[in-house]
Order: C-alpha cells, then structure tokens, then sequence
C-alpha cells in the first residue's frame, strides 16, 4: 500500500507523521493513559519491546517535557459534528468534555522531577532525550542484571540477587512476535513475551506499581488473565480506538502491583513455563471466595441491562483455571476510528514516516531477487 | 466420531423446564476440516497418521480413505507424531499422549475407540520435538521452545509416560528443534532460537550437564525449521553427519555437524548468562567456548518464510556411499521444493581433522505446488525400497502424497510411475536393421507430426516422408512403416497427423491429400480436398469398436470454408462428405463438436463461436456468437447427457486460452438457435487452457489441460486436484496429450523442443490428495441457502460447498464437497451473502461488489453448478479503495428487481436498485458519524422505500429509514441510535418478533447482546423501528464474538455465539434471563463466522436436530 492510500485507510498512520510520533502505536498508549490515568505519580518507568520507541517517546513527552496529550490529539472533529447533528452524543456529555479540553489545553507544562526511563528492545531504538536505551532480549536471564544495573547505577549483580533496590512504578510491554499463522504457536510465543514482561516487572515495580502488556485475545486467553490476577489487584482487559477492531491485539491494565506473600520472582523458575501459576491460582482460590474471582467491574452504559448468566455447563477438569477480565473500550467515541477509511482533502500532502520500518530478515532475499531479475533483463 | 466426554456431575441444578432443555442439548462436532499439523507413516506407508486439530485420524493409503478418528486432546491441536518400537507418541503444545501400535492396529481393524487406552501427561512447556529411543523401547526424549530437553520412561506399572530432570545449556526461546538419537545414552540436539542462531548440544543421559558443542549463528532471520541427518558414509570411507536449517531469511542451509571429537576446554559457562550484557539481534551469544562455524552450503528458495527443511531418509541398510542427498524444504508459500545436495567429502581424509570440512552444492530440482493458500504445517518423508514417499498437510486441511524414485541409480526391474522418453531421430534411425533409403533431399531428417495411435503406440512422420510407429515395452521400440513410393511421397508434405481411433490416425497434407494409416491395411489415400489441410477436428470423439464411424472436419489453409466427413475410422471408407460454407471470411476455426440436435458448434482463434446446421447443400451457420473471449476457443466438449447414448445434454463445454472455461445452454435447437452463457470459470491451475473432457464415471468429473508457465498441467476441476505437471518449456510447441479413456490418471504427453520429441508417460498421479482440503486461508465470511454453502476467504475467492455428511465418509473426504470456486475478487473478501436460491452477491476491498447467478445444470450428469458473475458494481467513490463492509439484498417488484444497502468503510451507507440486466441505481445514501460501519440488515423493503438496521465499530445500533424518489437521489433518515456495546459490532443475527424484531450481536467487547426493535409509528408505507431494550452479557467470551446465529426452535430461542477464544456457545435466550446451555472447544480459529445449515434429512438420526457451520482457519460442522 503506498502512503498517501495508508494515510486514508488508517487515520492513526497519518496522525503519528503529523503530531511526530514515531509509530501510531503511541496512540494506544495516549488512549490508556486517558482511561486509567497511568501516568498519575509516575516517575519511574521501564518500557519493554519498545523499537521503533514510540510509547518511550510518549514517556519522553510526558513524563520529562512535561507536555500534555488530551483528547484533543485524536480527535476527528467531523465525527463530533456529525455525532451531535445526528444527536448520538448526549448534551451534557459534550458540555463537559468540551471544557475538559480547554482545561488540557491552558494548563502549563510541568516537566516531573527524578524521572526514569529504560527502555529495552531486541532492534536498536533511536535515542530519546533523557531515556535510557538498552538492546536486549526480554526472555533473556541476563536481561534482569542489566535492567537492574540501568535502574540503579550502584547495583551489584553478585550482591543484590534479582530485586531492585529502587523500583519502578510503571512496566510497560508493547511486544509481539512476528506472526506465522498457526495460532497457537503465536499465541504461545505472545505469552511468553508476556511473561518475560511480568517476570521482569516483579523484578522491578514497587508495590502499588502498574503493569501493561500487549495481549493476543484468542484461546486459552482466560487463562492469563486469571494468573495475572495473581499479582494485581485490578486486571483489565483494554482496547484502545486506535487499535483496530479486526486485530486480536488488545492490552492488559494491570493495577496495584500486590505479590503474594512469600512471592519472590526468580530466574531459576521463570513464570510461564511449568505448573508453577496454575497451583498458584488454585491455592487462592481454594483461599478466596468465588465472587472476588468474578467481582468485575460492572461498566453500566446507558440504559443497557447487563445480564446474568446462568452457567452450568460443567467445567473441564483438565483446563487450567480462568477468568475473564473486564473489558473496557477506551478512547473516546469521537476519536478517529482506525477501522474506518478517511476522505483527505484534494491538496494533502503524504508525509514520510518519522522513522523508516525496521528492515526485515528477509531484506537480503528481495535485494538478491530483485538482482537477479535485473539482470535477466 | 467419538470423543471423551466429562460425566456430568450428579448434583442438578434446580429443576425448571429450561434444565429440560438443557439435557437435550448436546452440541457435537460432525465434521471438520482444520490445519493438518502432524503426519507420520504408519506400517511401511500403508497407513498415515494425521493431526487433524485434536484427533489422530488414520488414513489407508492404498484404498485412500479415512479408517478411524480419535480425539487425542479435549482442546488442543496435535503438533507432532512420532511411531517407533511398537509405540506412537503424539504431541501438541505441552500435551503428550502414548498408545500402542497394536492399539492402532486394533483401531484399524474396527475397535471401539472409547476403548482405547490412552495415556496422557503434560511438559512444563512447549514441545517443539519428541524422539522414541531406537535403543531402548521404553525412552524417549522431548525438547521444549526454550532449550530444554526432557527424558520419558515407559516402563511404569500402567504404561503412563513419567518426565524427568529438564536438562539445558541456555534457555533461548526456539522456534524449531531436533533431536537425535546417537547412541543409547546420547541425544544430539540442534536448537533454532528466534534471533537466527542455532545451538548444537548434547544431551547425555542421567548427566545433569549438557555437552555445548557449537552455535552455528550465520542466519539473518529466525530459525523455523532444522534437522540432523543421518551418519552419511562418504566415498573414501569417512563418516560425516550433516544439519539442514530454514529461515525468516528465506534461505536453507546446510552445516556440516560430523561428531569429530574435539577437546575442548571444559569451562563454566553458567555465570556469564545471569552477568548483565545486552542480547537480542546481532549479539553472539555467550556460549565463547563453543565454536561459531558457516554452512557448507546456501540455496535460497520459496517465495516467502521456510517452515520446514528435511533431508531424505536412507535406505534402512544402505550402505552404498553418498554422493547426492535429497533436501526438501516446506513453505510459508504452500510449495515443497526439492533439492539435490551433491557432496564433497573428498577433503576430509582425516574424519578427527577438524579443519577438513566437507563441501556441498545446491541443485534445484523440482516444486511442487498442490496446496491452496498459504502454509505447509506438516510433513512426513520415508523410504521404500527405491522410493521416497512424502506426505504434506497444509492450512488448507489438504493432505497430499507424493512418490518419487530415490537419486540412487534404479534397477532394471524398477517399474517407475512416470518417466519421460527423448527422441533424436538419428539414434532412432541408426538403430533400426534396415531403415529405408531415401533420396539426398534437403536438411536434416527431423520428426515432423506425431500422435499416439493406441494406448501404447505413437505414430510419427518424418520430414523425409517416413512413417514410424513406435511402441511402449520396457521403452519405447520403433519401426518403420512400409509405404509406397507414391504414399510416401505424398505423406513427405503431411501437415496434420491425427488418431480417429484405436489404431487408425488420418494425414492430412499440404497439397490437400488425405491418407488413412491402420496397422492391418496400411496406408492409402482416401480423398482430396481443394487446399492446403490446416487442422482436422473430430466432432465425436475417438472411434470405438461398437461404433463404425467418425465425423470429422477438415480445415483449409486461408479460408473458413471446411469439409465435413463421415468415415469408417477402420477402413478410411469415406461414408459421406458435406461443404461447410457461409462463414464470415475473418473466421479461423481452431475447434469444433457436434452438439445438441445434430448442430456443430466451431470455434475460432478470436474467441467467436458459429454454431452449424446441417441442410441440403451441407452445413450453414445459424448464429454467430462471440464470446466474452478475445482469445480461441482451444475446445468444445458436450456435457454428458442423461439419455442412454449421452447425447441429449443440451450444454456444451468451451476452453479458451484466456485462461477461462465456459459452459453454454442451447435454446431451441430445432429452429431459431440461441446460446445461453450458464458458467464462466477461471481454474486455478493455468492461465492457457488448451482443452477438456469429461470422464466417463457416472458422476462425470472434468478434467483440463493447459500451460502454466513453463509447464503443461493436466487439472480435475471437480476434484480440483492436479493430475500431472510436465516440464516442457512452454505453451509454443506442437504437443498432444492422451489419457486412459477409462483413468485420467494414466496418461501420455508427447511435445517437441528444440526439435527433439519427448514423450511423457505415467501410470497414475504423481502426487495424490489423501484428503480434499478447503480454502488455506481465513475464512472470512460465509452464507447458506439451505443447499449450498458459499464462502469468501482471505485468498480472495468465493466457493461454493455442497454438504454431503456421514453418507460420503468412506469416499476420500468428500464430505465437503467443493463445486465452484470463483476467483475474481482482488482484495480481502468482506462479505457473502445468498440471496434465494440463485443470486450470490459478495464484497471485498477496493468496492469490488459482485453480483453472481448460480444455477444448477438439468439434464446432465456432470454434477457442477453453473456459476456466472451477472454484474460488477460501477459506482465507485473517486478512488475506488474502500472496502464494502457489509451489505443486505431484497428482492422487490415482479420485475425482478434487487434493493441493496451496502455499507462503505468511510462510513457512509448507500442503497441501490439493481436490475437482471446488470444495472445499479442509486436511492439513498447517507454518511453515519465517521465510525466505520460493519452490519447491516433490511427490517422491511419495498418498491418505495425501506427499514434498517447497522451496527458500527462504536458499539451503536442504528435504524434508518428511506423513501426512494423516481428522480432523485434520497437520504437515509437515522429514526434512532443506542449504544449496546463498547466497541465494535462484529457479528448480527435478528429474528422478526410480533413486535418488531430480536437482534443478537457479538461484540469486540466480548459481550453477546440481546436487543429488541419494536414499531415507532405505524403511518401507511415504511415502518420506522426503534430500539425498545437492550440487554448483554459482558462476558459471553473470552475474546472478540465473530459470529452469531440466532434460531427458533419450538418455544425457545437459541443463540449460538463463535469467538476468537475457539468456544462455540449456545444460549438459551429467554425474556427474563439469558443462559448457557453448550459451550465446547472449537478447532476453528479466527472464526470468521456462523451460520445455521437447513437441516437435511439424508440421515433420519439427526433429522431434528440443527446442523451450524462454522468458518474461519478452517470448517467445522456442529450438530445442535
């Protein structure tokens, strides 16, 4: 697909070259941040599979500069009209967002004090004023000495073991493998980028801390959610407007970093493999009563009933336990929808990406390729 | 199929009638086509077993068909099979399961599954690879996506597999592995990590430490597949043992990875992984004591990633050196490529030298493309005796078998399946006691036209006027024919050699002399016609021995004018002769038959057909027709008729080099002629297709042939399987083909290059499909009109399935059976949508928006449906790049007249009349809020305007409402708009209620929603709706809701929901509550819909009960 027909197919495309961001992906995050306010008494961040760097130049902007990002930055002001001619958006509703922007927009930059970024990708990522960059594996061992020892310039990997000694307060996690098309496999290798994330951040995030993570909703999904569960004491299932609906990508919220007692994340027996969370889940909630595991948050939109289920259809004793999350759309109903296709105007003008695609492994296959026809002509 | 099934607990919930309801529900997987995802050989290939999502099926390979089914997991894919030592273990995600070879066996002999003792146990990961022990029946040893290897035992009390100690060097994630056994206490492993590096290890037996051997980091992209070779004795005696690798990079690698007993330095190497350094792309790996080495060889291949490489499996006690190794590697692009690795070990005199290394080339030898879609999931390779079988599963749900001679020299007895024979006519010459003396003429004596003139003869003229007649024994033997002088002077300037029947061919010559050749009465001259002879054309097929004569036609050089000629094809007695004249003088005849009422129907080289009646004078056209070809018409073929002499069919079959087919109905055979077009067809196979014929089964099956690059594709389109793919330079040479009249699979090709005749021979299909497949991409949408199934797939094409259940269960997986494919949608199908029984329409990307006529064919045996696109929607936006979500059709008016609203994805809504004759009027249109639209449905239509409903990625319902206006374009009027779910609406089903209407929609949200649309005014005309309540389950799923169905049955209304997270749920939809009365695991993913299947009553055991269907990577049918 050429720019300018990606610009229409995809707003957040032609939104990211224009407002600079990196890739459209720091779209998702602005919209996260919007619905769960992560940012809130954030200081401290470690953002994972982060190339190109685009949520760690969201960090950039937010937490260093001290810049404000509001609804403002994603908003399709036609749809609004549109929304409000068709009478879609209730009045009161449009009153006090419209001033809510206002407030965004007056507000003075404040640039955080004692800010902390490391940023970790397997692809080198671009240098981001005040960031620390780190080319690494996430599911590598090694990779939690050395975020520690970026975290923390005084920290002994032979002394300290694998807790920092000043953790973080928010784990970012944007990654996810190249697909193959055998879903499982992809889903496999997505949770496990998944737990590396998790087992890094109970490295490093303090109690209370946040935690986000991209997440595949396909099968067994369930049985993530409830181990995340575990650890937090808000998981929420978050799909930004900026995500589209047609991919399975979504992002986990989790929130209040809360290890069980006794828990100690250690390398030798990584999460994710082995029945480790399984007996875990199973422990607590042998402990807890059944509605914590179900207490959801109820989201009740205007005038639907929600339902109660009455399930008994009887569970497979060989499944893991599972739980679904909530699920909560965020971004609001006026922000460009990444769905849908987008008339630009006669004189636009298709700008180049802020930063070039990372070249793939196949590179050299199509420049040998291309060679070869070259010549038989 | 049976499958485990939990007992329900005895404590019952409160009895109510809803319970009752319940009980009776059961909801069944009846059939399923899914990803094939292991395949092993079972019993010297007299068997296959495939991983067909959760259920090991076992195929017989001589009478080709399934023999038993058994669900291994309740809800996990089958990845991997190994048999050896009496026992077959079978793998998938961290799942092992064992049984016995006997229990197979006694599986094949017709045991009750249900009795069968399974034992299951499960990894603490992913299994990427399991090797059985051939040292000791009661080992095995599995490997993990992180490096891990695991040891099994056998020998407990109840055959349980035990795991042991996990054993690894580092724990990388892989993306492929091997193991080897190499000695009873040793397994060689090679790990594909994700960064492109691939670690050689040891895994020694009751050793908690691992023995690093090397890390062969020299791919660019990850590692998809790698596999250790056997030890491969060399010429000067050496043994070497060799790894094939696949890539991300688009390259196979070959690493010499001979055991040659290096000392090395026993160093620690456990604190440098846990010291902190940067890892990733790029960086080496800290294993510094192990060697980093290069391939000895690189070929790049396959048109996108590489999945699987294998080397070929040796003769079990061949012990002939290696010189040449067969590779085969499995792609991303659903091809199998073989390769010939010639090896040269000659450098490495001293096997313990470590820096003699052996060298290797690559040689390309062969692709084989037989999968449709994307992806080889599974293969399986063995040998026997001088043959390799393989054996491929794709995405597709295909399973395909391929037979091909080892490189090792064959035997003289060998009796291979196809071979191709090369002509010099000197060699031939010189070997014959006596050839014939001719006169110095000019030039070389070279073959000139040729047919096979039997089923094992092939007659050929020379340019020096020689008749040969050659004959397939062992080889192909000549000899020449005695002819006159005068004969053979004559038969010096043949032009045309064509085969009337078994052993009688007719030469046409440029001076205009037609000789007749049979091996009783040899050659004579049966008649002149006034030019130079161009073509003769049979119009009846071959002479047979109950039938006396042929018609034929001649064709003249420079002119349309023709003779026709009735012949005795054993004599060459000329039975009746006819003029054909009346052609317009442009008309180049390139074919010709006899069709309906005696007409002829001739084709020409710019794509027109005259159709040909017989009066006083000889034949005249009575109708010109030009076809939607521009190229010629390479064939016309009658479809068989029902009557006994199979001639009444009163459709005719052309194929044209345009690559298309066409079948033609005509009307009025006995007065004023007419020809209807009732299917045009694209088949995959080519883009020039020379000719067809029918088989003579009595459900007929087309075959076709034609070019495809550089080779000649002989293609069953009922079957849609490829019969033979001949290499022969291209579509620009004389050839001819014959087939078996009784086996299309047994065939011969003769075809000249560089002067040379080459005749290919087989005696049946390269390759054949153990099981039909499906389309190897997502289904995106799907549609039932009660009949037929249509279904329009990520790959862009539509197809059509008839759904034939248990009764075809024992004819090669036909239950599904595919009997139209259309393929001219250029982007990602959106939506298909039945309307009645015979318009199909369907959208894509790009607004392609396609209105098909699909009819059944009466009067004919041949079972394929008529399919014909009747209209491409014009009306596009200034760019034409949207994509047409969605869209409903209703019929109105008596003239036959279409109200379609179709939704665009810049989320406007549009509405427009269309006409039979393939006319779209705009009525309405109407832009929502910029939210992209993805459901709509008519709530009520007529001639003056309609009710509707859409639902959009905000979440919103929307019903709309339009008045249609003679002269000018309308407004939708939004009547009302309510939020129901958080995101985007991916799927809708409605029922009409005496209020107004139930709609049930699956959300992005994981929510299931019931909502409910009741009349706002009942003014004369168009009804407006409003939503009158809404109601939802938030978490109906776990993943986005694709599909919904919602079905009446009795009393109660029954919601059927299919999702992303592989569960298939019905819903008990009452008014007070909404329950869950079935929720199983679907092999389905990325559903991209449901539909309900009109219950057919073929099998009185399920007569009441509802079929459901369910598309997506795959096909599945439910029984509720």
């Amino acid at each position: 697909m050429g720019k300018s027909s990606k610009d229409k197919r995809d707003a957040y495309y032609r939104l990211a070259k224009e407002q600079g961001w990196r890739a459209r992906s720091a779209f998702k995050l602005l919209q996260l941040d919007e619905e769960f306010d992560l940012f809130a008494n954030v200081t401290r961040v470690v953002d994972l599979c982060a190339a190109p760097g685009s949520w760690s130049q969201v960090l950039s902007r937010v937490l260093i500069k001290g810049e404000k990002f509001g609804r403002t930055a994603w908003q399709d002001k036609e749809a609004r009209f549109r929304q409000q001619m068709l009478g879609i958006l209730p009045q009161d509703e449009q009153k006090t967002e419209a001033d809510k922007t206002i407030d965004e927009q007056q507000e003075e930059r404040k640039p955080r004090e004692d800010v902390k970024i490391v940023s970790i990708d397997l692809q080198p990522i671009s240098p981001l004023a005040g960031i620390t960059t780190l080319r690494a594996d996430i599911t590598h061992p090694a990779t939690v000495p050395l975020l520690l020892s970026a975290l923390d310039p005084d920290f002994d990997p032979k002394m300290a073991g694998t807790q920092a000694s000043h953790p973080v307060d928010l784990v970012l996690s944007d990654g996810a493998p190249d697909v193959t098309g055998l879903h499982d496999l992809d889903i496999y290798v997505q949770s496990q980028l998944l737990f590396a994330a998790l087992n890094l951040a109970l490295c490093v995030l303090k109690p209370g801390g946040k935690f986000v993570a991209k997440i595949f909703r396909g099968k067994n999904v369930d049985v993530l959610y409830a181990q995340l569960k575990i650890f937090f004491e808000k998981v929420i299932v978050a799909k930004p407007r900026s995500s589209r609906a047609s991919s399975v990508e979504a992002f986990i919220v989790c929130i209040n970093f809360q290890p069980p007692d006794g828990f100690r994340a250690s390398l030798e027996e990584p999460l994710g493999v082995g029945g480790r969370l399984d007996e875990m889940l199973k422990e607590r909630e042998a402990q807890k009563t059944d509605t914590e595991m179900q207490g959801a948050a109820a989201i009740s939109e205007q005038g639907v009933v929600e339902m109660e289920v009455y399930d008994d259809v009887p569970e497979d004793k060989e499944r893991n336990t599972r739980w679904i999350a909530p699920f909560i759309a965020c971004g609001d109903l006026s922000a460009f929808d990444s769905d849908a296709s987008y008339q630009l105007p006669e004189d636009h003008v298709s700008l180049d990406p802020v930063q070039p695609p990372i070249a793939p492994p196949y590179k050299r296959a199509i420049e040998m390729r291309a060679a070869l026809s070259g010549s038989q002509r | 199929m049976a499958q485990p099934r939990e007992v329900c607990s005895p404590a019952t919930p409160p009895s109510s009638i809803l319970n009752s309801l319940r009980r009776k529900l059961h909801l069944a997987r009846a059939f399923s086509q899914c990803p094939i995802t292991a395949l092993a050989f079972f019993r010297d290939a007299s068997y296959l077993l495939a991983g067909e999502d959760t259920d090991l099926v076992v195929y017989d390979l001589r009478a080709g068909h399934v023999v038993t089914r058994v669900r291994v997991f309740a809800g996990q894919p089958i990845h991997g099979i190994r048999v050896l030592n009496g026992r077959v273990l079978l793998w998938g995600a961290a799942k092992i399961a064992v049984l016995a070879e006997d229990d197979v066996e006694e599986l094949i002999r017709g045991k009750d599954v249900d009795a069968l003792a399974l034992k299951r146990v499960t990894a603490p990961d992913w299994i990427y690879d399991a090797a059985l022990s051939p040292f000791d029946a009661e080992a095995a040893v599995l490997i993990t996506a992180h490096n891990e290897v695991i040891p099994v035992r056998f020998d407990t009390p109840d055959g349980t597999p035990t795991l042991g100690a996990v054993v690894s060097p580092s724990r990388p994630m892989l993306y492929a592995a091997n193991l080897k056994w190499v000695s009873d206490n040793c397994v060689l492993v090679a790990g594909g990590t994700v960064f492109g590096d691939i670690l050689m290890w040891k895994y020694h037996l009751n050793q908690e430490q691992p023995e690093m051997l090397s890390v062969l980091a020299d791919h660019e992209g990850s590692i998809f597949g790698v596999h250790i070779s056997d030890e491969l004795l060399c010429m000067d005696g050496s043994k070497i043992r060799l790894l094939a690798s696949c890539s991300d990079d688009r390259t196979v690698r070959i690493w010499d990875v001979t055991d040659r007993q290096v000392e090395k330095s026993g160093r620690d190497t456990q604190h440098e992984l846990v010291a902190p350094r940067e890892t990733g792309f790029g960086s080496t790996p800290g294993l510094n004591d192990a060697e980093t080495e290069r391939p000895i060889a690189v070929v790049m291949g396959h048109m996108s990633r590489i999945w699987g490489v294998k080397f070929a499996p040796l003769n079990p006690g061949d012990v002939r050196p290696a010189k040449t190794l067969a590779v085969y590697s499995f792609g991303e692009d659903s091809t199998m490529q073989r390769w010939r690795l010639d090896l040269d070990a000659s450098s490495s005199g001293d096997a313990r030298d470590p820096t003699s290394r052996v060298s290797a080339v690559f040689k390309h030898q062969d692709i084989v493309d037989v999968h449709d879609g994307k992806h080889l999931w599974s293969h399986a390779l063995t040998t026997l005796g001088e043959q390799t079988i393989i054996a491929t599963g794709g995405a597709d749900s295909k399973i395909s078998l391929m037979t091909e001679s080892t490189f090792s020299t064959p035997s003289p007895e060998h009796n291979p399946v196809h071979e191709i024979t090369t002509l010099d006519l000197r060699d031939v010459l010189s070997s014959l006691p006596n050839p014939r003396a001719l006169g110095p003429g000019r030039g070389l004596e070279i073959i000139g036209r040729y047919d096979f003139f039997s089923q094992d003869e092939v007659l050929a003229t020379t340019s020096k006027g020689r008749l040969m007649l050659g004959t397939f024994d062992k080889g192909l033997h000549w000899r020449e024919v005695d002819l006159e002088d005068s004969i053979a002077s004559g038969i010096q300037s043949t032009y045309v050699l064509k085969t009337i029947g078994d052993g009688a061919a007719l030469l046409g010559t440029t001076s205009g002399s037609l000789y007749h050749y049979c091996g009783t009465q040899g050659a004579s001259l049966i008649g002149t016609v006034p030019g130079k002879v161009v073509n003769i054309v049979l119009l009846t097929g071959l002479g047979e021995a109950h039938d006396t004569s042929v018609e034929l036609l001649v064709h003249l050089h420079g002119t349309p004018d023709a003779q026709h000629f009735t012949l005795d094809w054993r004599t060459g007695a000329v039975l009746a002769k006819a003029d054909i004249r009346g052609m317009d003088p442009r008309f180049v005849a390139m074919s010709a038959a006899k069709i309906k009422g005696g007409l002829i129907a001739i084709g020409s080289r710019h794509g027109w057909l005259s159709v040909l009646r017989r009066g006083e004078e000889g034949f005249r056209p009575v109708l010109d027709f030009a076809t939607s070809s521009k190229d010629a018409i390479t064939g016309i073929v009658p479809l068989p008729g029902k009557d006994a002499d199979g001639t009444a069919s009163p459709y005719f079959l052309t194929t044209s080099r345009d690559s298309k087919y066409r079948i033609y109905e005509i009307e009025n055979a006995d007065s004023d002629v007419h020809l209807h077009i009732r299917n045009e067809t694209a088949p995959p196979f080519g883009s020039i297709i020379e000719g067809g014929w029918f088989t003579r089964d009595a459900e007929p099956e087309l075959i076709m042939y034609g070019f495809k690059s550089k080779k000649l594709i002989v293609w069953n389109e009922t079957r849609r399987q490829e019969i033979a793919a001949i290499e022969c330079g291209g579509s620009h040479r004389t050839f001819t083909l014959m087939h078996d009249p009784t086996d299309p699979h047994r065939l011969r090709f003769g075809f000249t290059r560089t002067s040379k005749l080459f005749i290919y021979s087989q005696r049946e299909s390269v390759h054949r499909p153990v099981k039909t497949g499906t389309h190897g991409r997502e289904i995106r949408a799907l549609s039932c009109n009660g009949r037929y199934i249509a279904t329009g797939s990520e790959d862009t094409t539509i197809r059509i399935w008839e759904y034939k259940g248990q009764q075809q269960r024992q004819s090669g997986g036909r239950e599904m059976r595919c009997l139209a494919s259309m393929k001219l949608h250029i982007t990602g199908m959106q939506q298909v949508k039945w309307l009645g029984d015979d318009y199909l329409m369907s959208s894509a990307g790009n607004e392609e928006f396609f209105v098909w006529r699909v009819r059944r064919l009466n009067n004919t045996t041949y079972g394929g449906l008529g399919v014909v696109c009747e209209a491409v929607f014009d009306d596009k936006s200034k760019h034409g790049d949207l994509r047409i979500m969605d869209f409903d059709a209703s019929k109105v008016g008596p003239d036959g007249s279409i109200i379609i609203t179709m939704l665009l994805s810049n989320s406007v809504l549009k509405t427009y009349r269309y006409s039979p004759d393939g006319s779209f009027r705009l009525l309405a249109h109407m832009s929502y809020t910029g939210a992209c639209l993805t459901q709509v449905r008519h709530l009520e239509v007529n001639e003056n305007g309609l009710s509707a409903l859409t639902g959009a990625t905000d979440g919103h319902m929307a019903t709309w409402e339009a008045r249609f206006d003679q002269d000018k374009i309308r407004s939708h009027v939004l009547v009302h708009v309510a939020p129901v779910h958080q995101n985007a609406i991916k799927s809708l089903d409605l029922r009409a209620t005496p209020e107004g209407f139930q709609v049930l929609t699956g959300g992005d949200d994981n929510g299931l929603a019931v909502t409910s649309l009741e009349v706002l005014s009942d003014d004369a005309g168009i009804r407006r709706y409003t939503v009158s309540s809404r109601a939802i389950v938030r978490k109906a799923h776990a993943a986005a809701i694709n599909g919904v169905a919602l079905i009446q049955r009795g009393e109660a209304t029954l919601g059927v929901s299919v999702s992303n997270d592989q569960r298939v749920k019905v819903w008990q939809i009452g008014s007070e509550r909404t329950e869950l009365v079935a929720d199983e695991y679907s092999g389905v993913a990325d559903a991209g819909g449901v539909e309900v299947m009109a219950s057919t009553h073929d099998d009185d055991e399920n007569s009441d009960r509802l079929r459901l269907i369910v598309g997506g990577v795959g096909v599945e049918v439910w029984t509720v």
